[in-house]
């Protein structure tokens, strides 16, 4: 990426180096020289020939599964295994889901990406210009082709987002309903102007999902995905497992490397399946990290992004005492935050106190943490000068309440008795958005970008409960004033000061930011967790490996 | 009287003694009509200890009858007076956490060890008890009255009430029990007065058919007929007359039906539908235990353990208590 005067200007790793047409050139007598070799049984099988290797999306048949032979890549070139992954989706329709979910990035690729190191990267996108924050002009790849063999254009971005904007509760809707233009001069182009200036779309636009309009269910919830991406869908047996089979013209050369993928809807302990095999890759748990630790059949590796935890009050209808500051920051004295990190995270987590991670580029080292370690003196005293003596505070659990049990019993130091009331996700959920509780333990998974996380806490942010749906003007002005900001140095001190009025009000309190593990068996080579938590990305994740 | 082989089968004559209890099964676990019943006797224990058996083998055989009584009266005294006596016993507050030290196996300071978070489950054991034991007792005791109260209406109306009465109770019984708890927890909110209630609703039913089968068979006997004849008023012949001949029924199973409620209490707190969470209960102990099994095996071995021995407990007190309230058996 690099940055041009007023423009920023975004060109992919691949296109800086070659031009459209040398690449095209390059491609061509590779793949001539490539088939040619293969003709006199000297093919090579090396699938990760970057971008020397073929023509991306160039023509040709194939079928799906294993040992084929794919076009513009070595004839010699075969896809090899199935693999075994474990996740739990709720819907086929990736413009509708409600977070961050790895299994899209199978089926579907996205104009943006998030690479290992956190940097967005160009995807689907060849070039993308923005003069300022509001108007962005993005060149898509060409060659690009869906699952049932056409080519994607500019004209299905657009049904895209006009998709996403018509649908509610849609996870890209906030980004989609800031558009007030599309417009698509050739087939390649999308031009998008916005309301209002908004850097984090860029950013974004790595989490939306670009699908064939012709996938079924398109006009109300889709439930055969059409994508673009490394795996083509089979089928969904809801609860059970989703089949995968390989994209034989996908654009990326010679990837990817296995025929098929099962994703398996395991619910509970992973480590018996990881154990025997029958799951390749899995995330796990901080204490069933003590069961494959030092197993030579399991690798293990940390995210490399981080989700957060925090314990938010009320602060839609706060009840009596808990709209009192005095109150607020007894409960923060009375955190024992590098306890309840130890119980969750282990070594995996960090004690925080702010809403981006420890030492990454949006963290501030100015901000001192008022609750960094507990001090039950002062939040007695603070309870005192309240006037409040015992406490009683309705706290929701969802079907993990292991953790708002530490900080019950964390709490009960100081006399505030939590009465935790355990429901189900969906009942947990709606609890929390009726504000009829004091405080709420929560967490928060990785996004690919901050502006993520600070929408989430402004007058008319996306599910707000988890937060407990503050309405501060001063808040969401900074946070408007963040997005407006091409700078990102300038953007940073926006966030930050939005984030001293979350402090000084005390809306949430962060405890930690934990590094998700994942486990992989010996048998996937070139596995590499992500900044995000998709399986696949631009630089890496399952259309990179192979099965040994 | 020449002493009998057991293989011998005594003549049968009539008995003047009312009959045993009845043979209707009593839910070991909610929902599920298995587990221990109180069968009619055999025709062994009959010649053992039936009105026919010698007062030497009277003397053999009822002692390890009586020994079940008293071994089950101990575990179950042992269990209340443990659970009544917590804040003395417990050597520590069993919600305090100490998390650097959690999965920490049995030491001199911590018997039992330490839960995954960290807390003595000495303490835990000792407090689940009042928990456990309270629910238990109290949905029996709330479904006893209320199923005794139903099936006596209904046995002693009969016709359409009967019927009536009845037949939605076997559609109740025909319910899954713990499906039924769900619903019911769920609407109420998971606390444990919902939990006692949830029990009673599925319990009452059974004390329903057990009491209103010996509602009726007392009902037609000849001291039923010649209190009737004495003129006495049907409520008074209910409560005065065939209350006191069932009453010994209804001890029994319901000290069967405890257990079955402790069972299924420490079911709902394992789908984390019982009491709140970080209350100690046997059957939260249990949950937490079981997902931490591979790494500190002893957190869920402890309450499987002492849940185990209690509801055996249970078992041998209604047994016991069945020999000795057989009116046949004295």
């Amino acid at each position: 990426m690099t940055y041009d005067g007023d423009t920023v200007r975004f060109t992919s790793w691949r296109s800086r180096r070659l031009s459209r047409r040398n690449v095209l050139r390059t491609s061509g007598l590779g793949a001539a020289g490539l088939t040619a070799a293969a003709l006199i049984g000297c093919g090579s099988d090396d699938e990760d020939t970057g971008g020397s290797g073929g023509t991306s999306g160039a023509s040709g048949g194939g079928s799906a599964g294993s040992n084929v032979q794919t076009s513009g890549q070595s004839a010699a070139f075969e896809r090899k295994g199935t693999l075994f992954l474990r996740d739990t989706p709720q819907t086929q329709d990736f413009h509708r889901h409600t977070g961050t979910m790895p299994s899209p990035s199978l089926v579907c690729d996205t104009p943006t990406a998030i690479d290992a190191s956190g940097a967005t990267q160009l995807f689907l996108l060849d070039a993308m210009e923005a003069p300022d924050a509001a108007n962005y002009t993005f060149t898509f790849k060409p060659g690009v082709k869906f699952h049932n063999g056409r080519g994607m254009t500019a004209e299905d971005v657009r049904l895209n987002f006009e998709r996403i904007r018509a649908t509610d509760g849609a996870w890209m809707k906030g980004t989609a309903d800031g558009i007030s233009s599309i417009e698509t001069p050739d087939e390649q182009t999308v031009v998008v102007t916005l309301d209002e200036p908004y850097s984090p779309m860029l950013s974004l636009l790595s989490e939306m999902w670009i699908m064939a309009p012709e996938s079924p269910g398109w006009d109300g919830t889709i439930t055969e995905p059409i994508g673009t991406g490394p795996f083509a869908w089979k089928q969904w047996i809801p609860n059970d497992r989703i089949d995968l089979e390989a994209h034989t013209e996908y654009w990326q050369p010679n990837r990817p490397a296995i025929s098929a993928i099962q994703v398996k809807n395991l619910e509970g302990d992973p480590i018996p399946a990881l154990l025997a095999g029958d799951v390749h890759i899995s995330g796990i748990t901080v204490t069933q990290r003590a069961l494959v630790e030092g197993n030579p059949d399991v690798n293990l590796q940390l995210e490399k992004a981080t989700s957060w935890e925090f314990l938010s009050f009320n602060n839609r209808s706060p009840r009596a005492p808990f709209d009192d500051l005095r109150v607020r920051r007894a409960i923060g004295h009375a955190l024992d935050k590098a306890a309840l990190n130890e119980f969750a995270n282990g070594d995996t987590g960090m004690v925080a106190d702010q809403m981006a991670p420890p030492n990454s580029f949006y963290w501030s080292d100015q901000i001192v943490d008022p609750f960094a370690t507990p001090n039950l003196a002062e939040a007695r005293k603070l309870l005192a000068a309240a006037g409040v003596g015992d406490l009683r505070a309705v706290m929701p659990v969802n079907s993990t309440p292991a953790k708002p049990e530490v900080v019950a019993a964390q709490l009960r130091e100081i006399g505030v008795e939590c009465d935790l009331q355990v429901a189900d996700d969906v009942t947990t959920e709606t609890r929390l958005q009726s504000y009829d509780w004091d405080l709420y333990f929560a967490g928060s998974g990785t996004r690919s970008d901050i502006a993520l996380r600070f929408v989430r806490m402004m007058s008319d942010g996306p599910n707000p409960g988890l937060w407990g749906g503050p309405q501060n003007a001063d808040y969401d002005r900074l946070v408007k004033e963040a997005w407006a900001e091409v700078d990102a140095e300038a953007r940073k001190a926006k966030y930050l000061e939005a984030w001293q009025v979350v402090m000084d009000n005390l809306f949430t309190i962060v405890a930690y930011h934990r590094a998700g593990l994942t486990a992989s068996r010996k048998e996937v080579v070139g596995w590499e967790t992500g900044a995000m938590a998709n399986f696949n990305r631009i630089d890496g994740g399952v259309s990179h490996i192979t099965l040994a | 009287m020449a002493t009998q082989t057991p293989l011998q089968t005594p003549p049968r004559r009539p008995s003047t003694a009312r009959p045993a209890p009845s043979t209707e099964p009593v839910p070991a676990t909610f929902g599920a009509t298995v587990g221990t019943t109180v069968a009619a006797p055999s025709p062994s224990e009959v010649r053992r200890d039936g009105p026919t058996a010698v007062p030497g083998h009277e003397r053999r055989f009822r002692r390890p009858r009586r020994l079940q009584l008293w071994i089950g009266l101990a575990i179950v005294g042992t269990a209340a007076l443990v659970g009544l006596l917590a804040p003395w016993l417990a050597p520590y507050d069993p919600l305090a956490q100490d998390i650097y030290a959690r999965f920490e196996g049995p030491s001199l300071a911590h018997p039992l060890g330490l839960d995954d978070f960290g807390r003595d489950m000495l303490s835990r054991i000792i407090y689940g008890a009042r928990m456990t034991l309270i629910t238990g007792v109290a949905a029996i005791a709330l479904a006893l009255p209320v199923g005794a109260l139903l099936a006596a209406w209904a046995g002693f109306a009969r016709g359409w009430t009967d019927a009536v009465l009845m037949r939605l109770l076997d559609v109740q019984l025909a319910y899954p029990g713990i499906l039924l708890a769900l619903v019911l927890i769920v609407t109420m909110g998971p606390s444990q007065r919902s939990v006692i209630v949830a029990l009673a609703v599925g319990y009452a039913p059974y004390f329903s058919r057990i009491v209103r089968g010996a509602v009726l068979r007392e009902g037609a006997m000849d001291y039923v007929t010649a209190a009737r004849a004495l003129g006495r008023s049907e409520p008074m012949v209910l409560l005065r007359h065939i209350g006191p001949n069932v009453l010994g029924l209804m001890v029994v199973h319901a000290s069967f039906a405890v257990a079955g409620a402790m069972v299924s209490e420490a079911s709902l707190s394992f789908l984390g539908l019982g009491v709140s969470p970080s209350t100690p209960s046997w059957g939260r102990m249990l949950s937490n235990g079981t997902q931490v099994v591979y790494v500190a095996p002893h957190i869920a071995m402890v309450p499987i353990v002492v849940l185990s021995v209690v509801i055996a407990g249970w078992y041998l007190l209604g047994e016991g208590c069945r020999e000795w309230l057989d009116p046949r058996r004295k």
